[in-house]
Parts: structure tokens; sequence; C-alpha cells
């Protein structure tokens, strides 16, 4: 691997730009695979930047089926390019461009929500958390498999735990916790994420779109009620605790979302618990009923893609949209 | 999956670890390989030397060899081409992992023990593919330290960190190898290093004494919190021996934490400058470790994870619980991995750091100040210095690889005799400029003055 070339990959167009990074569609010149080519700025002043390095570090460690491949790291003049394996599109432009105005079908809903889950528990067993799960950043292919891409954010963890700067995670995606201003969350976290994902695969809307920290507690709040000293002790003593928090009783989470089952809902309820210790863990999730009959949605998803390849195939060479989540 | 099954899917365990036997044949390999190239390399360079010397004067070279008054400068060169071994290569390295300790010390704060244990793991794998030969490690030290700042979250400035390294070193000379380093890493960042192991084992011992450690699940049958409780405060008190002793009698609570000072010492120290990572997991590390610090307290730890001690200190020849087949896997693991654990320790126990012994320090400036300095490959010396900003890619790849040729007759004769002439000019103002045997050598003037 260490003789790989940037020049044994042709750069087709641009799929986004990153933080620190810009990715490109790449073509390997010898085998003619599809691969995404993200592309390190090194930085004359610090070398090569430590997100690269901490995502390049854990990407080596995280080999799954539900995480995106790295394979290889190429060192040019100035710029250090990481080789990911090549994915359709992010959740988000799928939903865009697949979904019913961005809600998606139940079998399609439960095999993302099974991945992701899966995704998120080999992480956590092997002591990473990822921090940053939203749609923009769980990668889709056509073969209906999802994977959780960019760990830019991503770091591992351990006993003791210690104490994390509190401005990571996409404010909508952010759990309760870390907006209150937790430093000691932990994997929970990812969990809570992944529950406002499962939401947005049902109604296409994200659940909590707030523009602040303060808008997005109150988002929270207004849907599964203000949390105090009794719901969640100890609350009182976070760094963005109010006092005077308007107070909201706790809605019914199925009455936003008329097409989820009961199930469904169950498992949802039990990710999106205020209070980080009660929140499911991902280990668990996936031992949910919800995911009993996921072996016959499988074969009749299967059927569905095998179709839409076809048809697929016959327009593909056009536009692919931007993607950023490597 | 069990911890043990998630270990072997880490970088660590599938790349970077080693049989005594493997790892003594990958530093061979590397040694063999690096010998080679630094003779080719230092008769090309003074085939040039010659060659541009005899068409400077117009004289061509004397065909005819036995006139007595020119003794003949090839054979001579050759003769004074000593390579190190692979032994000298390994102590050289462990000599700049010490300076890495010393040197994470010299910074306020100091750097975390963890970014320096990494630092040091680093330059441990990288010259297990390079040789000290090849690249210097004062060269690849210092950009080692700072890449495991990066990966450990230890934000710092690269300035700030330049800073904090003595000499002359410039932020640029530090930065220089690192994609080297990076690929002889083979872009494992990831070091799985005995701490944590410990601070959850300490953990469990405190649980333990506070009569709040729940017995392992296929023990529950025999152990309750409360037995093993006793059985802990029934332990003999740590031998003379060992490094954790005790003065007077005090709480069971005192002596795990000097246990778990003592033990973390023994990680900072020896588990680094040895090749204890290459050959054991960070839990052998830890525990054996442990059973340097205190054995009683050990053997404890390892009785209520593989039953036997009945609660108390001493083990009775069969298992309480009588032969179920769990008894019988414990039986046949525990002296497993004691013969595991004691192989491990006494690695552990025979370091002794280099900086502070004598003889050991005598032998090195031998190494380093005076053979190293002859076997320097000429034409990688100027790795770090202004005129090549980053080393390229495709010549580093050349490098670390082991080929030979191709690449290396890429680069022009008169270029490497500049190198190899500026690297003589810049070692004889180094030696006249400084009684130092390392020859104004980074980190040792902070290490005479302690």
């Amino acid at each position: 691997m260490d003789k790989q070339q940037p020049s044994s990959f042709q750069q087709l167009e641009k799929l986004g730009e990153g933080t620190y990074a810009t990715v490109f569609k790449g073509r390997n010149r010898q085998t003619g695979e599809l691969v995404a080519l993200k592309e390190i700025h090194l930085d004359s002043e610090e070398g090569t930047p430590s997100t690269a390095i901490r995502e390049i570090s854990l990407m080596k460690e995280l080999k799954h089926e539900s995480i995106v491949s790295l394979y290889d790291v190429i060192h040019t003049e100035n710029k250090l390019m990481l080789v990911f394996e090549y994915m359709d599109k992010d959740l988000k432009k799928y939903m865009d461009t697949r979904g019913d105005r961005g809600q998606l079908d139940q079998a399609t809903i439960k095999s993302f929500m099974h991945q992701l889950l899966k995704g998120i528990a080999f992480c956590h067993e092997n002591r990473v958390l990822h921090r940053d799960l939203k749609p923009q950043n769980l990668l889709i292919n056509k073969k209906g498999q999802l994977k959780l891409g960019d760990f830019g954010l991503a770091r591992a963890f351990g006993i003791p735990v210690n104490t994390f700067s509190n401005e990571v995670v996409t404010l909508w995606y952010r759990a309760p916790d870390v907006l209150l201003g937790s430093r000691t969350y932990n994997t929970s976290i990812d969990i809570w994420s992944a529950g406002c994902i499962m939401a947005e695969l049902y109604t296409g809307r994200p659940l909590f779109p707030g523009t602040t920290n303060e808008d997005q507690l109150q988002k929270i709040f207004r849907l599964m009620g203000t949390p105090s000293e009794r719901s969640w002790p100890g609350i009182s003593q976070l760094p963005e605790y109010k006092s005077n928090f308007h107070v909201y009783a706790t809605q019914d989470l199925g009455l936003i979302l008329p097409q989820i089952d009961p199930l469904g809902l169950d498992l949802l309820n039990r990710m999106l618990q205020l209070r980080p210790e009660m929140r499911i863990s991902a280990h668990d999730a996936l031992q949910h009923p919800w995911f009993h009959d996921l072996p016959q949605l499988q074969a009749q998803l299967q059927q569905q893609q095998q179709q839409q390849q076809q048809q697929m195939s016959g327009a593909y060479g056009g536009m692919v949209p931007p993607q950023q989540a490597y | 999956m069990i911890e043990d099954d998630f270990y072997r899917t880490s970088s660590q365990y599938r790349l970077w670890s080693f049989t005594t036997a493997s790892l003594q044949a990958q530093r061979a390999t590397t040694n063999a390989v690096a010998s080679d190239r630094v003779r080719a390399a230092i008769r090309r360079a003074q085939e040039a030397r010659r060659s541009a010397t005899s068409s400077a004067t117009g004289t061509p070279v004397p065909e005819v060899d036995g006139n007595a008054s020119t003794p003949n400068p090839a054979k001579g060169d050759e003769k004074a081409i000593e390579c190190l071994t692979p032994e000298e290569e390994q102590q050289t390295v462990s000599y700049y992992c010490e300076q890495i300790i010393q040197l994470g010390e010299a910074y306020k704060p100091p750097l975390p023990t963890i970014v320096r244990a990494t630092a040091i793991q680093y330059l441990r794998r990288f010259y297990l593919t390079n040789s000290p030969m090849t690249y210097h490690p004062k060269q690849i030290m210092p950009c080692a330290l700072f890449l495991a700042t990066k990966t450990d979250n230890y934000y710092m400035s690269l300035r700030h960190f330049a800073d904090g390294v003595p000499g002359d070193t410039t932020a640029e000379d530090i930065i220089a190898p690192e994609f080297l380093v990076m690929q002889s890493l083979r872009f494992t960042f990831d070091v799985r290093h005995p701490f944590r192991g410990l601070e959850g084992g300490i953990m469990e011992l405190q649980a333990l004494a506070a009569g709040q450690g729940p017995p392992a699940p296929h023990l529950a049958h025999t152990h309750t919190p409360e037995s093993l409780q006793r059985g802990l405060l029934a332990l003999p008190p740590p031998p003379p021996n060992a490094t954790s002793t005790s003065t007077s009698a005090s709480s069971v609570t005192d002596r795990i934490a000097r246990a778990h000072h003592h033990t973390r010492e023994i990680l900072k120290s020896a588990a680094q400058i040895t090749d204890v990572y290459f050959l054991f997991t960070p839990a052998q590390i830890w525990l054996a470790a442990l059973r340097l610090a205190d054995p009683p307290l050990a053997e404890y730890y390892l009785d209520t994870k593989l039953g036997g001690g009945g609660g108390g200190g001493h083990r009775p020849a069969q298992p309480s619980g009588g032969a179920t087949p769990e008894n019988d896997v414990l039986a046949v693991l525990r002296p497993k991995l004691l013969r595991t654990l004691t192989d491990c320790a006494a690695m552990l126990q025979a370091y002794k750091p280099l900086a502070s012994d004598p003889d050991q320090m005598k032998t090195l400036r031998r190494i380093i100040g005076k053979k190293l300095y002859h076997c320097q490959n000429p034409e990688k010396v100027n790795l770090g210095g202004g005129a090549q900003k980053r080393i390229p890619a495709a010549a580093l790849a050349a490098a670390a690889t082991t080929t030979t040729g191709g690449v290396d007759s890429g680069a022009s004769e008169s270029e490497m005799e500049r190198l190899a002439k500026k690297r003589k000019l810049e070692n004889a103002a180094e030696h006249s400029g400084s009684k130092d045997i390392f020859g104004g050598e980074l980190v040792m003037q902070r290490t005479k003055e302690r």
C-alpha cells in the first residue's frame, strides 16, 4: 500500500468540502474501482492537522461493515490524501432524492436504524465516541448499506472519564446533557443523536431544529417535557441549567410521528431519554423487539433494490449530489 | 466478544506484536539492509570526492597499487566503515526513548505520561524497520513526540513545542520527518497502553477493600463481597524485596494506593524502554508490574478472577469449587498466565535506566558518539535541513522499503558529495565547539544538569 501514488487515482468531481479537507470522487486507474479521496491540506505551521491524525488513527482500528473503510493514505508534496471506500450519497441527500417528501418507507427505516446502531455499538465496544452523528455523516450505497463516516470529531474514551470539551455535535442532534454543559458525557450522546435521526427518517424533517443552545433546549423540552431535579437528580448542578426554564409537559411522540408503529415508538422513547443514564445502549437497542421482523423485511428490500439498481444503472453518470461525510 | 477479542482486532496486536524470535529477526533484517546501504552510500561519497579531487588537480588517479608514499585511500576508508550491530542500534534507540521522558518533563506543565509513552512506542516501532544509521534518532525523536501530542489530544502549537526542545532545533526540523514517521508507523497511531487497565484494576481493588466488590460471575458460588473483603484484609504484607513495602501497619487502602503508585512508576519507565509492548498485552504488562510492586496483592487480584484463593492469601492445591469444567479451564489458565506474567516481570525487572548508569553510558558514548558518527548514512543526514522543507514521499517510500537501488542512484553524485561535505563540516564545528561526546547533543545538557 505504501507504493500507491496519487497518480494511481483519477480525480473526478468534487463531492464536498469539510472543515479541514476537500472530498473528491476518484477512480482507481488499475481496477476501475470508485473511491472517495479526502484531500487534507498540510498546515505549514503545524504539519498534519491533528483532526486528520485522529481520524486516520480511529479508522485504522475500526474495521466494520457499518463503518466506512479507509483504504490508504497517500502523501504528495504539500497534501495528504485519504482514500476511502466510495459511497453513493449521504443520508440527507438520500432522503431528499428517494423519499416521499423526505419520508422513507418502514422497511428502509428499520434497516438503516439497525445498521446505524450496529456501527454505533461497534464504536462503543471499542471505546470510541462518534460525537457528531447526523444524516450528513451517514453514507448510503446502492446496496442499501448505511455506514458511519467522518470521524474527525470522534475520540477514544475510557475510565476514568475525562472532561471533554463541550463544543461538539451539531446542534440539532446534540444531547440535552451536552447542551446543559455536562463535561462527563459518554456513549449515550450518540444514542440521542440516533434517536433524532430515527424520527427524521419518518418525517423527513429534523426533530429538533434549534438555532441556538437555548433554543435547542427549548425545542427538546417542549416535546420531551422540562426536566427537574425530581426527574433528573443532579440536573441543577449542570453549568447551563436555569431554574427558570419554561416548564413544558411531556408530549406523546406518536402524535408527531403518525406513521410509527408501537414497537418503533417504544424504542424511540428509550433512545430519547433526557437523563443520559436512562438512555438505552446501542447493544440493547439492537435486541429490541422492533428489529425482530428485520430478516423478512430485508428480503423484501433486496427485491426492491434490485429493481431500483436496474433503473439507476441506466441513468448513472449524471450529477452526483455533494457529500461531506468523509 | 470478550476484552481479549477486542484487543486482537487492534493494530497493536495485528501489526506490532511479536514473538522473541520474530522481533529479533525483524531487527536483524533492518540492520543488515541498512548496513549494506550505508557502506554503498559511503563508498559512493568517497568515489565522488576522489573523482572531484582528481579532476580538479588534473592528475589521474594512480592505477597501480603499491606506491608506499600514497596509501590506497579506497582500502583505508573501506576498513573504517564499521556499522552498528542490532544490539547497538537498540541501545541507541533506548537512550533516545529515555530522552523523551526527560524532554516531556521539561515542559511547563510537563507533558502527560500518556503522550510520552505513546511517543516512546512510536520511536520503538519506527526503529523496527528503520536503522539509526539511516535516520539519526535525535532527528526522529522530537517528531515522534510532537505527533503523540496530536494523537493523544494534547494540543500544543508547534512553535511552543519547538521552544521546549533544547538546542537549535527549529519548528521546521521537527515536522520535516513527520510523514516518514507516519508511514513507518503504517498510519496506526493508536497505542494500547497498560495504564488504563491498571486504573480499572485499582478501582476494583478499592471496591473489594470496601466490601463492595462483587465476585466474578463464575465464582459467585464460592465468593461474596464480604469473603473477598476478608481475604484482602488478611493478606500478608508485601515481602521486603517488593517495590511497594510498608514501613508500618497501615490500612489496606494505603496499601492499594502504594501499590498503584509503584506499579505506575514501573509502567512509566521499565515498561516503556523494554520490549514488553511488542511481546505482551497491556493487561499482562500491568499485572506483571503489579506483581513486582506487591506480589500478595497481585496474587489476590488474580484469585478473584481465576478462583483458587478461597478468599485468603494462600491458595489450596485444588480449587475449592470441585472439578467442574469451569474450574478445569481456570486450573489450566492460571499456571499459563503466571508463566507469562513471570516472563514479563523478569523483563521489567532487568531494566536499568541508561542515563544514571555510568557503565551503560560509557558504552553509549562509544556507540553514539563515535561509531554512529562514522556509519551515519551520508545520503540521509540532511533530513531536517533548511534546503529541504519536506521529504518527498517517493524518496521516503524507497528508504522505508527493503529494496535497494533505483531511487538512491537518482540523486546526483555531486549532490551526495555536497551533503557529505556539509555533514563533515557541521560535525567538525560541533566537535570543536563542545566537549560533549554527543557533539552538542540536544538533550544531553539537560541530563547533565541533573
